[in-house]
């Protein structure tokens, strides 16, 4: 039975599940990351020593493909086709964000950076408008008590 | 998948004919991730995109090109005593 099972064993596995499906999206969490790199460049610029300066590179890159990440989470997983209705440069907000990202990543150009905030600012706008503060998170205690 | 489908299910799938149609299972690449393959079913078929949807609530792809579809789903072979056409 095992050598046939054996024999029988699929040469692929496939996924049923892309994400967890826990439903939480915010655009708070590539703004942040957005912002890491726009203050690491501030800091790479102020510093002289090169070893910091090498760490900030290192570190940007790592922050630009977290933001790229959770952009991309967010065009695939929480905006659905029905949102293109009602934002019909939804496409190219999230393409020019995503590419924003790479340009961050091989730069220390702040006002790179500062175009990709204001991209996310887009994002963050268009996420607000389709109720994604109610929909996709958890109230905070103060608010829900006041 | 739940209920169709259960982790550690062995499935056969053949090449798409044509474009598939509203539920069926079909494998396709992840939209974002090129190595990743996954079997969804069909929510809804437009023009040169296919949405696809798990059957549990909350598993959806959105929209993806219809290119990444790989396959059709057609049949279960293991466990044996689930065996059976999807």
């Amino acid at each position: 039975m095992h050598a046939i099972r054996n024999l029988l064993r699929p040469a692929r596995t496939v996924y049923a599940h892309c994400d967890i499906p826990c439903g939480v999206y915010d655009p708070a969490q590539a703004r942040i990351e957005a912002e890491s790199c726009y203050k690491i460049m501030e800091k790479y610029h102020a510093s002289s020593d090169e070893v910091f300066r090498q760490r900030c590179i290192l570190v940007k890159e790592e922050r630009a493909e977290l933001t790229k990440h959770h952009l991309d989470v967010l065009w695939h997983d929480y905006f659905k086709p029905e949102h293109k209705e009602k934002f019909p440069n939804i496409h190219e907000v999230f393409w020019q964000a995503a590419k924003q990202c790479s340009k961050v990543k091989h730069t220390v150009d702040q006002k790179e950076a500062q175009k990709l905030l204001d991209l996310i600012d887009q994002v963050d706008d268009m996420w607000r408008k389709s109720g994604g503060p109610q929909t996709t998170r958890i109230a905070k205690q103060a608010a829900a008590l006041a | 998948m739940l209920p169709a489908l259960r982790d550690g299910d062995w499935l056969v799938y053949v090449p798409l004919r044509g474009p598939p149609r509203t539920g069926e299972v079909v494998i396709a690449r992840h939209p974002r991730d090129e190595k990743r393959w996954v079997v969804k079913r069909v929510a809804s078929v437009a023009d040169g995109s296919v949405t696809l949807a798990g059957d549990f609530p909350g598993h959806d792809t959105g929209p993806i090109p219809l290119e990444r579809i790989v396959g059709r789903a057609v049949f279960r072979y293991w466990p044996l005593r689930r065996i059976g056409f999807l």
